[in-house]
């Protein structure tokens, strides 16, 4: 045997890794959440932006026949 | 940056791994021979972790050195001023333990700025088994034999094959990681 020997502190150290590791799952998924949503959003502005101006042109093409 | 990174998984490091938890795993659960096994498989895979992350993800050079030399002063000045216990095997804040991190630090760097192997997952690899070699040998030859003996003769090859495959290990996810993650960033800068 190499070293002092101490069960309560790897238990200490596996219920802090357990601790570290959903905290950082945890924010990983907040982050990509938002970063999806953000992307949508994005998306979906994009559309409305472009939707106008084509009813835009449909009706100038219209008017001219 | 680089700094921060290095002085934030300090902290870390000391909160996940009081001091014994490390021996006990390596020794009193996993059988391993020692001294060293807790080096090679907790403490070089989490330096390589902080120090090769922050290189790959700064590309600055020196960000490793800085890294690891401020993941090493950290550990000091929080072992002597807040007084966290940790095993006194490991030596934790005393000037060798700094003395190993920067040679681990400076191994980073220079096995990074040579360019060798091309392929970037390869170069990860190595830097990882350099990275944690040159650790034990250091705490082989400059640390351990202070303060827990010297290491037998027979427990050199197992020791020495587990740092590598610790190393390879910890490069290749260092390496995936700051890849994954720089990717995040600039998806993020475009946004």
């Amino acid at each position: 045997m190499c070293g002092l020997v101490d069960f309560d502190a790897l238990h200490t150290s596996i219920t802090r890794l357990a601790g570290l590791s959903v905290a950082g799952i945890t924010t990983y998924a907040v982050s990509k959440t938002v970063s999806i949503c953000r992307r949508q959003k994005t998306k979906a502005e994009a559309r409305e932006r472009k939707a106008p101006a084509k009813a835009r042109g449909r009706i100038a093409l219209a008017e001219s026949r | 940056m680089c700094a921060a990174v290095g002085s934030i998984g300090a902290v870390l490091f000391l909160f996940a791994f009081p001091g014994g938890a490390i021996s006990t795993l390596m020794h009193a659960v996993l059988h391993l021979p020692g001294p060293g096994a807790g080096i090679v498989l907790v403490v070089g895979p989490f330096l390589v972790l902080v120090a090769l992350g922050c290189s790959l993800l700064t590309r600055a050079k020196g960000g490793a050195l800085i890294a690891a030399l401020a993941f090493g002063l950290s550990c000091t000045l929080i072992v002597r001023l807040l007084g966290v216990a940790t095993n006194p095997k490991a030596a934790f804040g005393s000037l060798p333990f700094l003395a190993a991190l920067g040679l681990s630090g400076l191994a980073i760097e220079a096995v990074m700025a040579s360019g060798r192997p091309k392929s970037y997952a390869w170069r990860c690899v190595l830097t990882g088994m350099v990275a944690n070699a040159v650790l034990l040998v250091f705490y082989w030859v400059a640390i351990f034999p202070r303060t827990a003996g010297w290491v037998k003769w027979q427990d050199i090859p197992p020791l020495a094959g587990v740092c590598l495959a610790a190393g390879l290990v910890s490069g290749y996810i260092t390496g995936m990681l700051s890849r994954a993650l720089s990717r995040i960033l600039a998806t993020e800068q475009k946004e």
